[in-house]
């Protein structure tokens, strides 16, 4: 592998989800390369930062005075036989296979 | 060398939370307000970083709770409620990115210098100005930890496309910082 091609690689490398035969050669060629290890070093201070990152993020303005009419309109519209949004929910989630919308939530 | 594992995500709610959300389907509203000032910060992050965009990012913070307001009785058990509510985050996200045409049609890179102009890290002003197509993917599987696999399930592409694009995502970010 040339210089570009282990850059390349180098995420991977990193998430060990490479083959053996490509990680050991990418581990080997980091071992003697100044300018691919200085590489390595740069991209592991990077996701570094990123899993550094703050997991929240407050919004600019607060949004429970209208959340909390929607509470207030929801036990009103319970109260009269209302049903829930779950069949929209169904139906939003059109995906067939994998993680869909509908999996975050229990069979009605 | 050393390389890098990622920590298992907690799918379980401790004591408090758990009593919470039980107040909460019972109509306890105060039980509610403080879930919801719990995890907005949370969801609002989310939003913000896949969509580079004040506004729907708001929008669909707002409708994310709206979706916890009326189906918390359905919420999964195995799964912890800010999992929970980041997964519906994460889906409402990018159905409205799929959808929604006036989003479309917004002029995304004057957008996400509006939003680099309100976050407090480097690295996120940064990410925030990535071209969508890369950004989200890095976002969903670097900092929501998605697996490659659901990363390109929940994006309608392939893995190769995803792995791809985290590739440029890096390339572009080692150039910036």
């Amino acid at each position: 592998m040339d210089h570009s091609k282990i850059k390349y690689y180098l995420p991977d490398f990193l998430e060990q989800i490479l083959p053996d035969e490509e990680y050991i050669e990418i581990e080997r060629h980091i071992n003697n390369c100044n300018d691919c290890n200085e590489y390595y070093f740069r991209l592991r201070g990077l996701i570094a930062k990123v899993e550094e990152l703050p997991a929240k993020i407050d919004p600019p303005t607060d949004l429970w005075e209208d959340l909390f009419k929607i509470i207030l309109k929801k036990k009103n519209y319970e109260e009269e036989g209302g049903e829930s949004r779950m069949k929209s929910i169904n139906e939003k989630s059109s995906r067939k296979k994998g993680f869909s919308f509908k999996d975050l939530f229990k069979k009605k | 060398l050393h390389t890098i594992k990622k920590e298992p995500v907690l799918n379980r709610d401790n004591k408090l939370i758990s009593s919470l959300i039980e107040n909460a389907k019972a109509g306890n509203n105060s039980a509610f307000e403080q879930l919801y000032r719990l995890n907005v910060g949370r969801v609002y992050a989310v939003c913000l970083r896949l969509f580079a965009n004040l506004r729907f990012s708001e929008e669909t913070t707002r409708k994310v709770f709206e979706t916890v307001i009326e189906e918390i009785n359905f919420k999964r058990d195995d799964f912890s409620f800010t999992g929970w509510v980041t997964g519906i985050a994460v889906h409402l996200t990018l159905s409205e990115m799929r959808g929604n045409e006036i989003y479309k049609e917004t002029d995304k890179e004057r957008e996400s210098l509006r939003v680099k102009s309100v976050l407090l890290s480097n690295t996120d002003k940064f990410i925030v100005t990535l071209p969508e197509n890369i950004r989200v993917p890095f976002v969903l599987h670097y900092i929501e930890k998605y697996s490659i696999e659901e990363t390109a399930d929940l994006m309608g592409v392939s893995q190769v496309e995803v792995t791809k694009s985290i590739k440029e995502a890096f390339s572009n970010l080692m150039g910036k910082l």
